[in-house]
């Protein structure tokens, strides 16, 4: 059998059960993009033969590791799973964030295509949700944050991202009092003022790295959007749907809450 | 152990494949909790000496055959026949969180145990479940002790879980 591949810094994206002990894992890593490997002993639930080693406590998302495997990047077999660094968890109420950015390299990154800055940018992510422990105004803006700076890194490595500064055609800079539409591959064309557009200074802003405000989050979200439903082309995104029913479920659990004659 | 059993247990094989058929045809969900019954209600709903205000909501029925065994636990179940795995699409609809719900308004309920595997994906259903009690003015708990990162309710072994069980932390 051939030798392991140099261990690689990674994050597991998501793992499927397979066979009757087996999972395949999706990793995305630091030097080789997206990795899809064959792990034995690990799951599925159920199956009994889950080793107790650790292994299968370290393959969890949101979890910094070093790992390697022998033969391809796509169908090889995973060698070794080591933790690297302290352990993180996600607080719950920011898990659905973090399933979300996991959904969006499985769906839109290539295997075997390294991207180190996006794994950085995946990283400090992680590290913002990680630190976004309650529900309050500043927190909620931290995680908007963090998802539209991932969100603008991930296109803009797949070329997928125009520049957010400048109108598309005339090349000139944004109006900041001027509103303006994304064509995705085109890039923002000027509205008849009085439609309704998306700012030029929230644009600005934006284009700038400046993500901490409402108004430019809001605007930050609807503009990568809609770049990202044209990459996706068409492909729902799951996490999306989830989180809509979760939305859902604890709306209608509210007014039954309030319904409750005695409450 | 197909080919084990044709070779030298026929009678056993012939045996096992009826058992199979009769379970496939037969076992349906309890109505009340979802746990794999062959009758309407499962034997824990209709004891009637279970405390019906202390719900225990677990992954899998593997996990209720688990507590049922670490001998400690007088409450009644729910099963939610997976977990909250947004990136397979499975949300609250396929875990019966509606079917849930009701159970909770029905006001019997007092106290619910998050005893989902203590996974990333555990927690976060362990965190929307919780969400749906509170709403209801419920306490609500998740075992946090003994039970290791990744590992699955049934095979930690019973004094483990007994101990998950009797320390139980309140989610703030
Ligand atoms: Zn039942």
């Amino acid at each position: 059998m051939s030798a392991p591949s140099a261990p690689v810094a990674a994050y597991v994206l998501h793992l499927r059960a397979f066979r009757e002990s087996g999972a395949i894992v999706d990793f995305f890593t630091r030097d080789h993009g997206r990795v899809s490997v064959f792990a034995h002993g690990v799951g599925p639930s159920g199956s009994g033969k889950r080793p107790r080693n650790g292994t299968a406590g370290l393959l969890q998302p949101f979890t910094s590791l070093l790992v390697s495997w022998r033969g391809a990047a796509d169908g090889g077999q995973l060698a070794v799973v080591e933790a690297a660094g302290p352990p993180r968890t996600l607080p719950p109420a920011r898990l659905m964030s973090g399933f979300y950015l996991n959904e969006l390299l499985l769906k839109l990154m290539a295997r075997d295509d390294a991207h180190p800055n996006v794994f950085d940018q995946y990283h400090a992510a992680l590290e913002v949700l990680a630190a976004a422990v309650d529900q309050s105004p500043l927190a909620r803006r931290a995680e908007a944050g963090a998802l539209r700076r991932f969100e603008h890194a991930l296109l803009e490595a797949l070329g997928l991202c125009g520049d957010f500064s400048i109108e598309a055609g005339t090349g000139e800079p944004l109006d900041p009092q001027a509103t303006y539409r994304l064509r995705p591959g085109l890039g923002l064309m000027r509205v008849a003022s009085g439609v309704r557009g998306l700012w030029g200074a929230d644009l600005l802003a934006m284009a700038e790295g400046r993500l901490d405000e409402d108004a430019v989050l809001a605007t930050a979200r609807l503009a990568l959007r809609e770049l990202l439903d044209a990459a996706l082309d068409g492909r729902p995104l799951l996490t999306r749907q989830v989180a809509r029913g979760v939305a859902n479920v604890m709306q209608s659990s509210r007014r039954a809450g309030r319904d409750k004659p005695d409450s | 152990m197909a080919f084990q059993l044709l070779e030298r247990r026929r009678d056993g094989a012939h045996e096992l494949a009826v058992a199979l058929s009769a379970a496939l045809e037969d076992v349906g969900h309890c109505s009340r909790c979802r746990m794999l019954t062959d009758g309407d209600l499962c034997p824990v709903c209709a004891d009637p000496r279970r405390d019906a205000a202390i719900l225990c909501v677990v992954e899998s029925p593997a996990d209720v055959v688990a507590v049922e065994q670490s001998g400690g636990f007088r409450g009644r179940y729910f099963v939610l026949n997976g977990r909250l795995s947004p990136l397979d699409g499975i949300g609250p609809e396929e875990l019966g969180l509606q079917h849930f719900e009701a159970l909770l308004a029905e006001g019997e309920v007092t106290e619910v145990i998050l005893a989902t595997n203590a996974t990333v994906e555990g927690q976060a259903t362990a965190h929307v479940v919780g969400e749906l009690a509170r709403q209801h003015g419920l306490r609500a708990t998740r075992i946090a002790q003994g039970v290791p990162m990744g590992g699955e309710l049934e095979s930690v072994d019973g004094g483990t879980l007994a101990h998950a069980l009797a320390g139980r932390l309140s989610l703030e």
